[in-house]
This record gives structure tokens, sequence and C-alpha cells, in this order.
């Protein structure tokens, strides 16, 4: 681990660069937090090339880990209302925020991706999941589906 | 003289694809050894040079002596048996962030296995069967994932007492062999890559502690008594050049009574690259001695001395200080330890300068053995490899352009849904249904509503007289909320008349009551899926008289759910469902059991009994599912105890006793196993509990059943066939709900539904128990 008052560039798939303390990163992310252990990174030199992650999503991601990073003593119930009203965006942006944290290995985001998403579908009725998740090859064959449907009205 | 060089059978050079860049790809394996495996590992695929330079044994030979040379180049890490596959945890940032631990990686394997032993990286594994033997040994590398064929090194299992084993390498011979035997059969050394063994002549006179052998600089090393005499402790070593055995003595300790508590709590380890012992000093200190130099005895130097009181967590009480064994220390003299304790290995870590824990928890990090492994060089010289494996970390790193989410994260997603919810999903689509039913994905659902109880909350079960043959569930929450008004929240009817045995991770044993209120068969049943195996009859005639044990539990070591039933005059045997076989217990424990029914914790079930010729003698019999031995353990210490009843708290035993016929007394056993551990939870007086007109045997048979965060505690009163709830707080002592209610009769069960099913136990499946609303 480097010291905190270290920038390290990160750059979007739009060639966008965002210099952020090293800390921060190295906290949340498993995959940076590698690269700086190995000492892969140069200081001078590297950027690291996010290009899965446009600048929107990497903005909102590294407003996480800062957050997350200054505010880890906070009061759990504070945290959860940040938390909720940082994840207060569209399927889309959820969607890309989802593939942005699995790419860094932010493993607190993940999982509170995870929860919401789950508490999107709990309770669902089973056509809404299809269609919440895009769902749209069963592939159940016609039969099963109508055996399904027969066997359990309710869910559907 | 350049033309010197044309026809050199110089090795160095075989990888070069062109002479032109000689100078260069000179340079590059220079460059490359210097990384840490882990890193170098990844670079096979930069470009076909580099892989064949890479794979190459001289590569991994000198990459394996530059990283011993340099201690910093390739970080230790622990890898050790977790109940999802093995974990490698970094040392370093174990000692950095103690708590909670992360793994770095996870494992899962395809087959059974058990780590025999690790040397230069590698591990030697071998396929444990069905009756937990073992025939075959691979070796496998973590950080390449590559591994040998299984090798059928004998027939069939001979792990009679006195059975020893280890792996090393002949750093003479440049061999890796394993060696195992026991006195009574001989022993045996296996090369690897020779397909040859060796059988030694010599007959070893010891018995050792510990079966598995330590491997330290060309010797496998034991702590062994000698045959005749079990006060006297030697270190036993062999040398795996010259493949015979010699004896060492113990560090000389003229100060300390050297009897047979002394040596018999002896625990080897290894600290940089030198032998080490965990001495328990009289019961009352842990001392720490390193031999500096091998087989010298004058070398061997106390290290450390570590008082029991002294600030210490009670683990390090008593029963635990047998198990002590240290696995690593740091420049800063920071030790890390493990102790196994009930087929469990926690960690612990203190420094060796000031003699204070460096950090005050105990922690555990997984089951059975653990090892350190340094240098991760990659050797498949002399087999054959094939990738073994799959790391959880793999293709994590997807960059999916769809807006379809790929399946890992749904099942992610899924994994933390409650189970009665994620039961519904399976008509979703086609894979949902393919990823619900699996085996794994139930384990890590488990898993998952384990480490957060919110996730699945709890449920009471019983027979209820509202519906012939039918069992009410009541969730335990709304039974804190509207206690007047219970109803419940799902019912089920039975075919059969039938009786629960018990319950764990979801699942139910049932039994098959017959006209003579007997039962010969039993079967699992999973509620939520509703899920359930055929009968299996496992008697002919009834048994059930009145010191008659049983109990079903989870083995989570070898992942198998038993049954045990028997008596004292029957003796005992245990079911492997699954297996299709019995074992017969040889044990015979002095006692009498108060209930039938054994209490599920930890890998044990448990049953208050009685010694066998005193029946005011009370203590706790245990049976250990893992290694299948019964051991009494102690209630608490209390002398006017009357008709302990054994319940179950926040996965702890519990224990509920009437105290001079006035009070009642709830203790629960923070640690299992820990007799220090025993804390009281709560009193309360007779008066509020029996109702009025009843006698005092109303508190002969309360048990604690739920608690609750606020310490509202649950708890039941078998009288007459009847059970009857009463709620009160354990802080303030007094009843939350001041009438007793009736709900149905029986014995009733809290549980946390799963999706654990008998068919991921290899059982034939079909829906059994039919809901009615």
């Amino acid at each position: 681990m480097g010291s905190p008052l270290k920038k390290i560039m990160l750059c979007s798939s739009e060639k966008e660069i965002f210099s952020v303390e090293e800390q921060v990163m190295v906290q949340h992310s498993v995959i940076i937090n590698n690269m700086i252990e190995d000492g892969s990174y140069n200081y001078e030199e590297s950027k690291i090339p996010l290009d899965c992650v446009d600048s929107k999503t990497l903005k909102k991601v590294i407003d996480y880990c800062t957050y997350h990073t200054h505010h880890h003593n906070d009061n759990q119930e504070d945290l959860e209302a940040w938390d909720a009203q940082f994840l207060n965006v569209d399927s889309n942006g959820l969607y890309d925020l989802l593939m942005a944290a699995n790419y860094l290995e932010i493993r607190n985001l993940l999982d509170l991706i995870y929860r919401t998403i789950k508490n999107m579908i709990k309770g669902k009725k089973i056509d809404e999941i299809r269609r919440i998740l895009n769902i749209k090859d069963h592939g159940f064959t016609p039969e099963e589906e109508e055996q399904n449907r027969k066997e359990y009205p309710h869910f559907y | 003289m350049r033309g010197n060089l044309l026809g050199t059978t110089d090795k160095r050079h075989k990888h070069l694809s062109s002479t032109l860049r000689i100078l260069l790809d000179d340079i590059i394996p220079e460059i490359l050894v210097r990384l840490p495996a882990s890193s170098v590992v990844k670079f096979k695929i930069v470009c076909k040079s580099w892989n064949a330079l890479i794979s190459s044994p001289k590569f991994a030979s000198d990459h394996l002596h530059r990283s011993t040379a340099d201690p910093t180049m390739t970080r230790p890490q622990l890898l050790l048996e977790t109940d999802r596959g093995f974990g490698i945890f970094s040392v370093q940032s174990l000692f950095k962030n103690p708590s909670p631990p992360t793994e770095d990686a996870c494992f899962q394997m395809d087959d059974d296995v058990r780590i025999l032993g690790s040397c230069n990286g590698l591990f030697c594994l071998a396929l444990i069967s069905g009756n937990r033997l073992w025939e075959s040994i691979r070796l496998w590398n973590p950080c390449t994932r590559l591994a040998s064929d299984w090798w059928k090194i004998r027939q069939e299992g001979h792990m009679n007492w006195g059975y020893m084993y280890g792996f090393g390498y002949d750093h003479v011979h440049d061999n890796y062999k394993f060696l195992e035997g026991s006195w009574a059969l001989g022993y045996k050394v296996h090369t690897f890559g020779s397909k040859s063994w060796t059988t030694i002549i010599q007959d070893l006179p010891f018995y050792p502690r510990q079966a598995i052998g330590k491997f330290v600089n060309g010797t496998l090393n034991w702590v062994a008594h000698t045959r005749n005499n079990s006060l006297e402790w030697v270190i036993l070593s062999f040398d795996l050049a010259n493949e015979n055995c010699c004896p060492m003595s113990l560090p000389n300790m003229d100060h300390v009574d050297y009897d047979y508590s002394t040596g018999a709590y002896t625990m080897l380890g290894v600290l940089r690259n030198n032998l080490c012992v965990c001495f328990n000093e009289n019961f009352s200190r842990l001392a720490l001695w390193e031999m500096k130099e091998h087989g010298v005895q004058e070398s061997w130097t106390k290290l450390l001395t570590i008082p029991r009181e002294h600030d210490v967590p009670r683990a390090y009480e008593f029963p635990r200080l047998h198990s002590f064994r240290v696995l690593y220390i740091m420049e800063n003299d920071d030790v890390l330890v493990v102790y196994y304790y009930s087929n469990a290995c926690k960690l612990l870590m203190f420094n060796a300068n000031v003699g204070q824990l460096s950090h005050p928890n105990l922690y555990k990090a997984g089951l059975l053995n653990c090892y350190l492994s340094f240098a991760l060089p990659f050797r498949s010289s002399k087999m054959r490899g094939n990738l073994l494996g799959t790391t959880d970390k793999q293709h994590k790193h997807l960059s999916s352009t769809l807006r379809i989410l790929p399946d890992e994260i749904i099942a992610e997603i899924l994994v933390r849904v409650p189970a009665s919810s994620v039961v519904k999903f399976k008509i979703v689509c086609k894979s949902w249904n393919a990823l619900i039913s699996s085996p794994k994905f139930a384990s890590d659902h488990l898993h998952c509503s384990t480490a957060d109880p919110t996730m699945t909350r709890p449920r009471l079960v019983l027979r209820i007289l509202r519906i012939d043959r039918g069992f009410g569930f009541f969730s335990v929450q709304s039974l804190f909320k509207n206690p007047s008004a219970p109803t419940e929240d799902a019912c089920f009817q039975m075919d059969d008349d039938v009786h629960i045995l018990g319950s764990c991770n979801g699942l139910f044993c049932l039994a098959l009551i017959n006209r003579h209120t007997d039962w010969e068969s039993i079967r699992l049943w999973n509620p939520c899926t509703r899920l359930a195996s055929d009968w299996l009859k496992i008697r002919q005639g009834g048994l059930m008289i009145g010191d008659y044990m049983c109990g079903f539990g989870y083995d989570h070591v070898h992942d198998n759910y038993k049954f045990l039933e028997g008596s004292w005059a029957h003796h005992y045997k245990v079911h492997t469902f699954g297996s299709n076989s019995w074992t017969t217990i040889i044990q015979d424990p002095p006692f009498y059991p108060r209930q039938a029914i054994g209490k599920f914790v930890n890998g044990t079930l448990n049953w208050v009994a009685h010694v066998r010729n005193n029946s005011l003698k009370w203590v706790i019999l245990s049976f250990d599912l893992a290694n299948e031995s019964f051991c009494p353990m102690s209630l608490p210490n209390r002398d006017h105890t009357f008709f302990p009843m054994l319940g179950v708290l926040r996965n702890n035993l519990c224990v509920c006793f009437n105290e001079n016929y006035s009070r009642l007394v709830l203790w629960e056993m923070k640690e299992h196993g820990v007799q220090e551990s025993w804390t009281k939870l709560v009193t309360i007086s007779s008066e509020l509990l029996v109702p009025r007109g009843c006698g005092s045997t109303w508190l002969q048979s309360f048990t604690a059943l739920y608690i609750m965060e606020n310490d509202d505690v649950l708890a039941v009163s078998y009288y007459s066939n009847a059970c009857k709830f009463v709620m009160f707080n354990a802080n303030v002592g007094q009843l939350t709900h001041p009438n007793l209610y009736e709900l149905g009769i029986h014995n009733c069960y809290v549980y946390h539904e799963s999706l654990v099913s008998p068919s991921h136990l290899g059982l034939p499946c079909f829906l059994y128990g039919s809901t009615t609303d």
C-alpha cells in the first residue's frame, strides 16, 4: 500500500482521465490493489485503462469509493441512506455500475448492487421477473411452460 | 571462436527461437525469475517462447532457488480446508487486517480431497473415498493449478493405530517422496515420477502423536513416544535421502516437570525452516522452542512463554492447550499460531518479544489442517499435468456489452433471496431451474443465510391438533409480535403418521410411526422444497427402551448428514445418508440420557445424561459426528440443580435448570466444549411460570427455543404430551407475555429454511406432504 497522498490515474472508455487518491481505490478495488502491490503501476507514467467503464459510471464508482473511505466510521443508518441515494439510478445506470464494480472487484459495492437487484425481484410474479431481468428465452418447451402455469397459477 | 557454440547442448539455449536475439532472450529469464510466482505464471500467454521458458523444469528450479534466497519475493500464504474448498490467505494480510480475514483465492475441487503435506509449493493430495479412507494420491500446485494423475499407492486403507505418513523433497536425489506405514505393517517410500516404492526394513519402536509428518530440511518429523513407554517422548526424524529414521531429543527442560502431560501435548511446527515445538508447561504456560540447527540437541532455544492467565481469551483454557502449533514468525517476531479443536482450526497471533497477543481475538478460518506455503514454483517436470480445481476469481472480469446479466451475477443475486422465495423462481426459466436445484447453489445459499440472519427468518414447527397428521409452521417473529393469536404460516398434511427426530440445515429427519407407536424407518424431508427421500428401514424391531438415544446432524468435516441411534445395551450405530452403510460405535458411554433425541450444535449431537450408577450426577454427553466418538462435558457448576433440559440458542448449547424447585435458570455455553464459557442468562421465579393449579412438575421440562436480538426468549414446556409456550426477556427476567399457550403436541423445532435436498446426498427424491391453506 502506498502513502495516502499519492494519486493514481484511471482512464475511462472515452479516454477521459480521472485522478484519484490511491488509498481510496486500493481500499476498495481488489484489482487495483493487486496492481499497486505487484508494483506494476508507475506513478509518473501509468494510466489504468478501463475500456469497459464509461466516464459517467467511473465517476460514480469513484464517488462511492471516496465516500466510503472517508465516512467508514459513520453510523450504519447514515451510510445506508447515502447508499440508497447513490443507487437511485435507472436500470441502465445500475447495470453499468454492476459491470464496473464486477470488473474492478469492488466487493462492498457489488454486494450493495446485488442486494438492490434482489429487492427488485423479491416477491414479484414470474412474468415481472422475466421483464425486469430481460429474460427473453426461458428455455422451457411450450408444454413445460403450460404445465408450470397450470401448476402455479398464482406465481404468474 | 564463435564456431564453438555450434552444436552445443547447453539447455539454456533450447527455448530460443532466433539466433539474432540471443542477448535479449538471455536477459528475459533473468527478469522473469525475479517475479513472484503468482505473477510470472500469468506471463505464459505473452508469447510462445515465454510459455516454453516458464513451463520448463530448469526455470522452475531457478525460480524456487531465488525465492528461497529472497523471502520478500514470494510472500507466504496459508492454505486451509474450509467448508467451501481450499482457501488461500496471505499471511501478511492476516497480520495486517486480522478481523475478519478474507481469502485471496478459493479453490473448489471436483473430488473430496485431503492435504497430506506440502513442500516447495507442491501439495500432496489424497482422494477420500466413501468410507473416509484413501488409496490414491496426487501432486498439485495451486499457483499453476497443475496436478498429476491419481496414483494408487495401495489396495485398501490400513490406517490403524500407529499409522504415519509424510510428503517431502529429497534434495540429494532431486526427488519428491511420500512415506507411509505403521509399525505393524511396515513402512514404504514412494518416489514420484518413478512409479516405484521402497520398503523400509527398519522397525521403528515408536507411536506417533499425529499421523502427519512435518517436512524440514530433507527430513520428515513426528512427535512420538516409545512403544513400551508412553511417558518417553522424542522427535522421530526420517531422512528422505538415505531413507532411514532416527530419534532426536526434545528440548531439555530441567525446570519443568517432564511428565506425561508435558510430552503428550507437544505439537511440532516449522519456523524459518527449523523444527519448533509448542509445549503445554504444567497446564499453566505455553512454551515455544526452536531447534536452530536441525539434529543438534544443543541448539534448542526457548523463544517465549505465554502464561495462561495473561490477558488471553478463554480459548487458551485447558482443553485447548493440547494442540497449539506455530505456523509463521514475522521479522518483528509476530507469531502466527493455529490450534485444532473439535475439527476446526482457529488462528491466533502474538508477539514473541513482549509475550502479548497482538490481536485480541481468535478467529475461526477453516476446518482441519492448514499449511503454509512459501515459494510457489511450478514443477511439472516428471509428472504429466492436468488442470485441477477452479478458483472463484476465474472469469470474474468480464466486460459484457449485453444488457443481459451474466449467469454468475444472476447466481450472486439469487443466493441472497430467502429460500422460500427463491424456490418459486425455478419456473422463471430453465437455466434458473438448473441453478437453483444444484447442490452448489444450495450450499452457497445456506452459507449466505447463515452469515446473514436477517435473510431467512426462523420458523417453529410442531404437530398441531387441528389437522390429522398435520404439522404447523409458525414464524418465530410473528409469535413474539402477536403472541395472543398465533397463526400458522403454512400447514402440512402428511400421508403417514410421522414424528420428527431432528432438524439441521433446513432438513428434517422423519420417522414412520407404526401401530405399536414404535418406528423402524426414517427419511429426510425439506419442507421448503417439499422434497423427501424414500423411507429407509433402519432396523427390525423396536429397541426404544429407557436409555435409547438418537439424533440427526451434519458432519461439516466430511460434508455428510448422519443419523445416530442406539442404547448402552445394544451399542450405537451411525448411518451416513447417501452411503447406505452403518458404522458401529465401539465406545460405551456409561450414561443414561434424560431425553432420547439429541440436540445438534456445531457438528455434535448432545444429550443431558446422568452417570449410570449415580442418578444425581448430570453431564452433557456430546457425540462428535466427524470423528464419531462420545465425550462427556460438564454442566455449569451448580449444587442444587435438578432436571436440566438442553436447548440451542444462537447455535450454542443452553440448559434450563430447576433450582430448588423455586426458580428456573437458563445458561448458555458461549463456546462449544469450553466449560468456562457457561454464562448465566436469566433466573425466573417459578411463580411467574407455573400456571395456577399446575404442580411444580411444570418446571421440569422447560426448554429454550430461540433468543431475539433484544434478548426476548421463546421457551417451551412439555407436559402431558402438550407443548406450551412462554416468552420472557433475559435482561429483566420477566415474562413478556403473561399467558402460556398451547400450540400443539410432541416435540417442536426451530429451524431456518434452506434449499438442501436429499437428492444432493445422492438419494432419490419425490414430493412429500401436501400444504393446506
